[in-house]
């Protein structure tokens, strides 16, 4: 069977189909414009939901400790005094930092040495503060050494109070390295100093740290 | 003529390639030469955005240096030697927000660490002025110096910044102080925590980066 040769398209047909694409851009500008409107219209409510949905906030209930994690002797370290003062945890548990490259001859860092020195200050009692793991320069080090001592007193519930961008890939951490423990870790969300979180996108602190753990959860998707 | 002959001619192997194959292939080949040239010349091209990105002046004389009390020890280094240099006769430090620790009296604050120091480097009363009360943000910090060179008849200032922050600080200050009058040159200082030229080589580098074009993005939108 032969087949035809094909003709050269006709300059109306050239011009109806010039006419069809700009219709369907003229259609899609329109779209994407509406979706504009609305997007700007709702701001506050998504952005606001977004961070409902992202942010993670354990119900606290009577626990066996509660943790305070490196980084946070300016404010974790306080929630951590309130639930101990509260009678909600027994102890309270932070990490030995490893002292860092400008402090050669310390045996612990400033913000080990700094968390020590809030609970005492708060009156926590020398029996009732633990450092717990050994030079630990992550996240990661510090559930480890949690999930260490967890095992060797048999914990039943532990809080790890935290900052609420942060709470996501803290749960996680928890939920992968405590697989297999009969520890329930509860995170609960600490107010950063400064700014409303859930108001994160009028703060540029807020806006900072929110984008830098979207980012920090996008490279653990990688790795 | 044969119909064999014909089918030849028209067969799928010998019909030239249509317009949108010829273009996918065409666009597919582009960007692989594009990604496999900045493969090839990443080393220059990164160095390239880190100069156009950075802000680069350097100190001349200015009527006063304005830095944070909390901003970090090699901008008050900086500040400091500026102002031994005779670059300028006053050293303004805005005061930055007080930390728990610092208000429970377990830590001292930035403001009397700093007032210690100045006193150690020998600035006399009259060369150095505290201004403003508990800022944390760059857009509180600059009306409040913008307010103390008004009635002091100062035209000039010195800020020494992070490298990166340069292009920000920069924007804003104009933004705020240019209208008043008063001319900042911001000067980027070196920080021990990541190397201009190979920013992208470290974490801090990487995350100094992205993070200014996230700040930079927030104050276009917001100031």
């Amino acid at each position: 069977m032969s087949i035809p040769p094909t003709q050269p398209p006709s300059r109306e047909d050239s011009a109806l189909r010039l006419a069809r694409w700009f219709k369907w851009l003229g259609i899609a500008t329109f779209m994407m414009c509406l979706l504009l409107a609305i997007a700007w219209q709702t701001r506050e409510r998504w952005l606001a939901a977004m961070v409902h949905a992202w942010v993670v906030n354990d119900s606290v209930e009577p626990a066996d400790a509660v943790m305070v994690l490196g980084g946070g002797a300016q404010f974790r370290s306080f929630e951590a005094v309130r639930f101990h003062r509260v009678g909600l945890a027994g102890k309270v548990l932070f990490p030995h930092i490893k002292p860092g490259a400008d402090e050669p001859d310390a045996t612990t860092s400033r913000e080990t040495d700094l968390i020590d020195r809030v609970l005492a200050h708060e009156r926590v009692p020398a029996e009732a503060r633990e450092q717990i793991g050994r030079n630990v320069t992550s996240t990661r080090d510090e559930v480890l050494a949690l999930r260490a001592w967890a095992d060797g007193v048999q914990a039943r519930v532990i809080i790890v109070p935290t900052d609420p961008f942060h709470t996501r890939r803290l749960k996680a951490l928890i939920h992968s390295i405590f697989a297999g423990s009969a520890t329930r870790v509860l995170v609960t969300v600490v107010d950063p100093p400064g700014y409303r979180w859930q108001e994160w996108w009028r703060d540029e602190h807020g806006f900072l740290s929110f984008q830098n753990e979207l980012l920090k959860s996008v490279q653990n998707a990688f790795k | 003529m044969p119909s064999s002959d014909v089918v030849a001619e028209v067969s799928p192997a010998s019909k030239p390639p249509s317009n949108w194959r010829r273009r996918i292939i065409w666009s597919l080949g582009t960007s692989l030469a594009v990604l496999l040239l900045a493969g090839v010349f990443h080393r220059p091209l990164l160095r390239g955005v880190a100069r156009f990105w950075q802000v680069d002046w350097t100190a001349g004389s200015a009527d006063a240096i304005v830095v944070s009390t909390g901003a970090s020890p090699e901008h008050f280094q900086q500040a400091l030697s500026w102002w031994r240099e005779g670059r300028a006769p006053r050293l303004v430090l805005t005061r930055s927000e007080t930390k728990p620790t610092d208000r429970a009296g377990i830590t001292v604050s930035m403001v009397e660490q700093r007032r210690h120091q100045l006193d150690v480097a020998g600035v006399p009363e009259a060369a150095r002025v505290f201004i403003g009360k508990e800022l944390r943000l760059l857009s509180q910090e600059l009306p409040v110096v913008c307010a103390w060179a008004g009635s002091n008849g100062v035209k000039r200032i010195l800020v020494p910044t992070e490298p990166f922050a340069t292009r920000r600080v920069n924007w804003l200050a104009r933004r705020v102080l240019s209208p008043a009058g008063i001319e900042a040159t911001v000067v980027p200082v070196a920080t021990p925590h990541y190397s201009v030229s190979e920013w992208w080589r470290s974490k801090e580098g990487l995350l100094a980066m992205e993070n200014e074009w996230a700040l930079m993005a927030y104050y276009w939108w917001n100031h």
